[in-house]
């Protein structure tokens, strides 16, 4: 199936429909056109493109054989106006239920990790093992963990932990420790 | 840092880091752990010196027995350091090894660690 799409003021396509998981700005109030259609209509209204919305064609897309292990499901936050509601799907336990008008996007490859430092980290719970050592882990940790989620803006903050809290940790644990042994002999 | 820069201090680091090891395993000097001081309690990191003069002398044994977990840690550390430098290099690499599981579960090995040493 050739989809048109009406995005960013021009009309965009033909696109197939698992093109569309990678096309950003896209929601439910976007128009769109394929054969068949009287007129443009908006995304959220045809039930041709129901697997977009509802999360199933990511699920697919995420599944075949050539995808990555690691799968990330990041939710398009729709624009706040005039959002037309999508009726519920039966129930399925296991599917993030979405939210009205989101549209499920496929992870953007080439957004690199921030740096985690989990390497200097697991060293510094040997040298000098304060509470701020294990502090220091955790977030290195929570970098690799955000990031997973496709959640950048927490990675980064992570990270920046991470760094203060090894510096931190090294200036801590390793001074201390050389005055104690100069004072105590 | 870029992936070249990133590469070249990280080395760096991890050599200097090494010789500092080295130097100070045949120095008499010796640095208690502050955690220990304060608390009376083990930290995952307590033992290393011993540990490490232990190696050097060749006493396998005592050295395992004074901190079990230091050579895998030792391991873990270089392999990530190694592994987020060259992280453009190797990507796929680096997205298995960092993988959110595998890294709390390491957490979680250090805590345990951390609680049974000091029953």
């Amino acid at each position: 199936m050739k989809i048109w799409v009406y995005l960013d003021g021009r009309q965009q396509g033909p696109y197939e429909l698992k093109d569309l998981l990678d096309l950003e700005g896209m929601n439910v109030n976007t128009k769109v056109w394929f054969d068949g259609l009287p007129k443009w209509e908006p995304a959220g209204t045809l039930a041709e493109l129901r697997p977009l919305f509802d999360g199933t064609l990511l699920q697919q897309e995420l599944h075949t054989p050539e995808a990555e292990e690691e799968v990330v499901v990041e939710i398009e936050t729709p624009v706040e106006e005039d959002i037309i509601t999508i009726e519920e799907s039966p129930a399925d336990e296991n599917r993030p239920r979405y939210a009205p008008g989101a549209m499920y996007m496929r992870p953007k490859p080439g957004v690199p990790s921030p740096p985690s430092y989990i390497g200097w980290s697991i060293f510094l719970l040997l040298c000098c093992c304060s509470p701020v050592s294990l502090g220091a882990l955790i977030a290195s940790i929570c970098v690799s963990t955000f990031y997973g989620k496709g959640q950048l803006d927490k990675a980064r903050r992570a990270s920046l932990w991470a760094q203060w809290l090894i510096m931190l940790s090294f200036a801590l644990g390793i001074l201390p420790m050389m005055l104690m042994s100069m004072l105590l002999g | 840092m870029k992936g070249k820069n990133r590469i070249i201090v990280s080395t760096a680091l991890l050599a200097t880091a090494g010789l500092a090891v080295v130097l100070w395993c045949y120095s008499p000097l010796s640095l208690p752990c502050v955690f220990k001081y304060i608390t009376g309690y083990d930290c995952p990191g307590c033992g290393t010196q011993r540990a490490l003069r232990a190696y050097a002398s060749g006493d396998f044994v005592a050295a395992i027995n004074y901190n079990p977990l230091l050579p895998f840690a030792i391991a873990a550390g270089v392999f990530y350091v190694i592994v987020e430098a060259a992280k453009d290099h190797w990507p796929r690499l680096y997205r298995q090894a960092t993988r959110p599981a595998i890294l709390w579960a390491m957490l979680g090995i250090i805590v345990i660690f951390w609680i049974v040493r000091n029953l």
